[in-house]
C-alpha cells in the first residue's frame, strides 16, 4: 500500500497516555458521551463512553502501527506524512507538518474533513483553543489586560494565520481570503463547520487537568493493548473522582 | 620473523586478541556510529526499511539544525554553565578535600556519599520554588548553582583520594621550613595532585554538559542548554531523524573528543573514586 | 630534639614571636575549619537545606498550582503511598526490577569483559578511549538514538534481530519488555565502567596465590572462583554500590524514551515523583515520595556496604 512496497497502516493516532486524551475527546463525544455530568461526576463510564474507548483501542490495535501506545503526535504525524498510514486524526493545527514541502511525502494528497459523526449522528468535533489567562494574583493587571487585547486582536491573528499558517479563532480572519491563504481549502471549510457545532471540552474540565489526562490516558493505553476496557474505564473514573475531590472545592 | 611472532604470542598479543577487541568494541560503538550515519541521511533514507547503509551523505541536517535553531546560543549556555560550575566546584572543593584527607575527617567523606544518594528531584523542587520566588529562573547563576550540587561532591570525593596519596612527610617538611597550612596546600599538595585535578575537572565538565533534569526545570528560554534543546527537537520537529541525530551528534561530539584525549585521566578519576571507597 | 621541631612547625612569623595577622593565626589554629568552610557553606545551603525542606514538606499537603498554602497532615502522605496508591506500589516494584536487572547484566558482562581484557596488548590507551565513550555520551542523545533504533516499524534493532530470525519486537512500546529494553540501554552505557573498575582491581591482585595454585594443579576455573573472585570482591562491591544507587535513581533515559509508558509500565519511582511534583504540582505528596526513594537508596547502600565488609 505504500510506495516502497511495505505494507502500510490503516490509521495513525496518538496513544501516549495524557497526550491521547485530548484527541480522544473527539471520539468520546462522537459516540455520544462526554467527560462530566452536569453534577460533575464522571460521565464516560456509560455504554457509549466505553464504546468510545474500545473503538480507539481497537482501531490502533488492529489497523494502527505497532507501538501506538507510545506514540505522541510527532510519531503519529510522521508515520502519516511519510505515507505509511491512510488516515490520521489529530489537531488541525498540525497541518503545516503534513504540508511541509521539505519533509512530507503526502503533500497535496491529503483531504481534511470533520471528525466522523457517531452512530446517532453526533458530532465529535472539538474546538481546541489555546487561551491567554491572567491569574487573580497578578501584580500587573492593567498591562497584562492590554497585552491580552493586543495579542488576540484581528491584526495579529491575521498576521500569524496568513504568514505562518497558525490557525486563529477570529471568524473575520477566516472570512478574509488573505486569512485563508495558506490553509488548504477543505481544512478551512471543515474548521468553520466544526467551530459551529463542536464542543470546547477537548480536555476534561477539571482543575488538575494534567493528572486527570494521565488517568484517562491510562485507560486508553489499556484499550490499545487489548485489556479489559470496561474495568480500565471504571478505574479511570474512580481516580478522576478522587483527584477532583482533592484539588477542587477548597 | 618467526622469533617475532613467537615473542608476540608469549606476550598475549596474538592476532586473535585484536579480533576479540574489535568484536567487543562493535556493540558498544554501534549506536554512536548509527547516530553519526543517520545524521547524514535525508528523511527519505532515514525512514526507509530495511535500513539504508550506503547512500550519498548530505550536510542539510546540520545546516538545518544551526539555521532553524539558535544552536550556537545553546552551546554557549552549556559551556558557561559547565565551566562555571566546574570552576566553582574546584575552588570550593580542593581546599576542602585537602583538609579532609590531611586531617583524616572520614566522617565528612561518608556524608558526601550520602549526598550522592539523594534523588536529584529532592534538590530540584525546593530550588525551583526558591528560584521562582527570587525571580532567578532562567539565569546562569541559578543553573550554575544547581549544577554545583553534582560537581562539588564529585570534586570532594575524587580529590580526597588523590590528596591521600600525597606523602605526609613532604607536607611536614614544608611546614618545618616555615610554610603556613595554606602555603603547604598551594606549594606542595596542589602540584602533586595535578593529574587528579585534571581528571576531576573533566568529569565535572562532562556531567554538567550532560545534565538534563536540572536544566529542564531551571533553564528557560534564554539559558536553555544543549540537552534540553535536543529533547525539544523531538517535539517541534516531528520525527525528523536526520535533524535529531545531527543535533545529538553535535551535543555528544565535544564530550567524546574530550574523553578521547584525556582518557587516562578520566579512567583514573573514575576508578580511584571507586577503589578508595 | 627532632620531635620538638616537628611539633612546632608553622610560619616563621609565628615561631619568632612576630606579630601575626589575624588571618594566619586563624589558619594555623583551625586549618580544617577554614579549608572546609567555603565548601561546607555551599553544601549546606545547596544540598542539606533542600533535603530538610523536602522532609518538612513531606508532612504537608500542598497543591501548588492553586492559591492554597501547605497544610500539615503528618504522615498521611506516607500512609497513602503504601496503602492506597497503586501507582506508587507499581513504581516501587518497577524500580527494583529495573535496578536488579540492569546491575546484574552490567556486572556479569563487565567482569567477564575485564577478565578477557586483562592481558597486555598494544593500543590499550586507544581501546580504553573508545570503550568509555558510551559512559560519557550525553544520556539524552543516547536515549533518542536508542529510541530511533528501537522504533517498531523503522528501527534498525528489528532489522538486526530479523537477521538472526527473531522479532520483530515493539521494544519500549511493549509493556511486557519495556523494562528489559531500558535495562539493555543502561547496560550498554555503563558496562564499560564496571570493566574499567574491575581491570583496575585486577591489576592490584597479588601473584602468589596463583603461583601456589598452579603448583597445586588448580584449573583455571578453580582459580577464578576460589582466588580471583574473592579477591575482587571489594572492587566489585564498590562498582555494584555506585551502579545500584544510580540505577535506582535513573531518570534521563526512561523519561526521554517512554515517559513512564506504555501506560505506566516503565514508571519508576523517580519518574513517578517527577510527574507528581513537577507536572501535577502535588508538592507535599511528591516530597514524601522522595523521602521514600531516598530511604530505599540508603537502605540498599547500607546492605551493600555491609556485604562488602562481611561475607557473601
Amino acid at each position: 500500500m505504500t510506495d516502497d512496497g511495505q505494507p502500510g497502516f490503516g490509521i495513525a493516532l496518538r496513544g501516549k497516555r495524557a497526550a491521547a486524551t485530548s484527541q480522544f475527546a473527539g471520539m468520546l463525544h462522537a459516540m455520544g458521551s462526554t467527560w462530566l455530568t452536569p453534577g460533575r461526576e464522571p460521565a464516560f463510564t456509560s455504554d457509549e463512553g466505553v464504546k468510545a474507548f474500545d473503538m480507539w483501542g481497537r482501531l490502533l490495535r488492529l489497523y494502527g502501527p505497532p507501538g501506538s501506545e507510545n506514540n505522541h503526535w510527532y510519531e503519529a504525524s510522521s508515520i502519516f506524512s511519510q505515507g505509511k498510514a491512510a488516515m490520521f486524526m489529530d489537531a488541525n493545527s498540525l497541518f503545516p507538518v503534513i504540508e511541509d514541502p521539505q519533509k512530507s511525502k503526502v503533500i497535496g494528497k491529503v483531504g481534511y474533513v470533520l471528525f466522523p459523526r457517531g452512530p446517532k449522528g453526533q458530532y465529535g468535533s472539538t474546538v481546541a483553543v489555546w487561551g491567554l489567562a491572567m491569574p487573580k494574583s497578578s501584580k500587573n493587571q492593567k498591562p497584562a489586560w492590554l497585552f491580552m487585547q493586543w495579542a488576540t486582536a484581528k491584526a495579529q491573528v491575521m498576521n500569524l494565520q496568513s504568514e505562518k499558517g497558525i490557525l486563529g479563532c477570529r471568524e473575520s480572519v477566516w472570512k478574509d481570503p488573505k486569512g485563508k491563504g495558506k490553509v488548504p481549502g477543505d481544512l478551512s471549510e471543515s474548521l468553520m463547520q466544526g467551530s459551529k457545532m463542536g464542543t470546547p471540552l477537548w480536555n476534561p474540565p477539571v482543575v488538575a487537568v494534567a493528572e486527570v489526562r494521565d488517568t484517562v490516558g491510562a485507560a486508553i493505553v489499556t484499550s490499545i493493548q487489548g485489556g479489559d476496557v470496561r474495568a480500565a474505564v471504571n478505574k479511570a473514573a474512580t481516580d478522576m473522582k478522587r483527584i477532583m475531590a482533592e484539588t477542587e472545592n477548597k | 620473523m618467526r622469533g617475532y611472532m613467537r615473542s608476540i604470542r608469549r606476550s598475549g598479543e596474538s592476532p586473535w586478541t585484536y579480533v576479540q577487541l574489535v568484536l567487543i568494541l562493535i556493540p558498544f560503538l554501534f549506536p554512536l556510529f548509527w547516530m553519526l550515519l543517520s545524521s547524514f541521511k535525508t528523511q527519505v533514507e532515514n525512514t526507509a526499511y530495511p535500513p539504508v547503509w550506503i547512500f550519498q551523505p548530505t550536510l542539510s541536517n546540520y545546516r538545518e539544525v544551526f539555521v532553524k535553531n539558535p544552536f550556537f546560543t545553546f552551546t554557549l549556555n552549556s559551556l558557561v554553565v559547565a565551566v562555571g560550575s566546574t570552576g566553582l566546584a574546584l575552588l570550593l572543593g580542593l581546599p576542602g578535600a585537602y583538609a579532609i584527607a590531611r586531617f583524616k575527617r572520614t566522617g565528612i567523606a561518608l556524608a558526601i556519599l550520602t549526598a550522592r544518594m539523594a534523588p536529584g528531584i529532592s534538590y530540584l523542587i525546593p530550588w525551583f520554588i526558591l528560584f521562582t520566588k527570587l525571580k532567578m529562573i532562567d539565569t546562569y547563576t541559578a543553573l550554575i548553582l544547581t549544577h554545583l550540587i553534582v560537581a562539588l561532591p564529585l570534586v570532594l570525593w575524587v580529590m580526597i583520594g588523590f590528596f591521600e596519596d600525597v606523602p605526609g612527610e613532604l607536607i611536614e617538611a614544608s611546614r618545618i621550613d616555615g610554610c603556613s597550612h595554606f602555603g603547604a596546600f598551594v606549594k606542595v599538595a596542589l602540584p602533586l595532585v595535578k593529574p587528579g585535578i585534571v581528571a576531576t575537572a573533566i568529569l565535572s565538565f562532562i556531567f554538567s554538559w550532560n545534565n538534563f533534569l536540572f536544566s529542564l526545570i531551571i533553564a528557560g528560554f534564554k539559558t536553555r542548554t544543549l540537552p534540553i534543546a535536543v529533547y525539544s527537537f523531538l517535539s517541534y520537529e516531528e520525527i525528523n531523524w536526520g535533524g535529531l541525530t545531527a543535533a545529538a551528534t553535535i551535543i555528544t561530539l565535544p564530550v567524546l573528543l574530550l574523553s578521547l584525549f584525556i582518557q587516562k585521566h578520566i579512567v583514573r578519576g573514575l576508578t580511584l573514586g571507586a577503589l578508595k571507597g | 630534639m627532632i620531635k620538638e621541631m616537628q611539633t612546632a612547625p608553622g610560619p616563621a612569623s609565628m615561631r619568632e614571636g612576630k606579630p601575626a595577622s589575624w588571618w594566619s593565626h586563624l589558619a594555623e589554629k583551625h586549618p580544617v575549619l577554614l579549608f572546609t568552610l567555603p565548601a561546607g557553606i555551599v553544601v549546606f545551603g545547596l544540598m542539606v537545606f533542600p533535603v530538610f525542606y523536602t522532609v518538612y514538606m513531606s508532612l504537608h499537603s500542598w497543591f501548588a498550582s492553586s492559591l492554597t498554602t501547605p497544610e500539615f497532615i503528618g504522615v498521611r502522605n506516607f500512609v497513602r503511598a503504601f496503602i492506597q496508591d497503586e501507582r506508587f506500589r507499581n513504581a516501587f516494584v518497577l524500580t527494583i526490577y529495573f535496578t536488579v536487572l540492569a546491575t546484574a547484566m552490567q556486572l556479569v558482562l563487565g567482569v567477564a569483559l575485564a577478565l578477557l581484557l586483562n592481558r597486555p596488548f598494544r593500543g590499550k590507551g586507544l581501546f580504553r578511549s573508545i570503550f568509555l565513550l558510551p559512559m560519557v555520551a550525553t544520556p539524552v542523545a543516547i536515549a533518542l538514538v536508542w529510541m530511533m533504533m528501537y522504533n517498531p516499524t523503522l528501527g534498525v534493532m528489528n532489522y538486526l534481530t530479523g537477521l538472526v530470525g527473531l522479532g520483530p519486537y515493539k521494544w519500549v512500546s511493549d509493556a511486557r519488555i519495556v523494562i528489559p529494553a531500558l535495562a539493555a540501554v543502561d547496560t550498554w552505557e555503563w558496562t564499560p565502567l564496571i570493566t574499567l573498575i574491575t581491570l583496575a582491581g585486577l591489576a592490584t591482585l597479588p601473584l602468589e596465590p596463583y603461583e601456589s595454585a598452579l603448583i597445586d594443579g588448580a584449573t583455571p576455573a578453580q582459580m577464578f572462583w576460589r582466588i580471583t573472585l574473592p579477591l575482587l570482591r571489594p572492587t566489585i562491591m564498590v562498582a555494584l554500590l555506585f551502579r545500584s544507587i544510580d540505577c535506582l535513581k535513573t531518570f534521563d533515559i526512561i523519561y526521554v524514551m517512554t515517559a513512564g509508558g506504555p501506560g505506566f509500565a516503565s514508571e519508576t519511582l523517580n519518574v513517578y515523583t517527577f510527574q507528581v511534583g513537577l507536572f501535577y504540582f502535588h508538592i507535599g505528596y511528591a516530597s514524601s515520595l522522595l523521602v521514600i526513594l531516598f530511604a530505599l537508596v540508603l537502605g540498599v547502600s547500607l546492605v551493600l556496604i555491609k556485604v562488602r565488609r562481611g561475607s557473601w
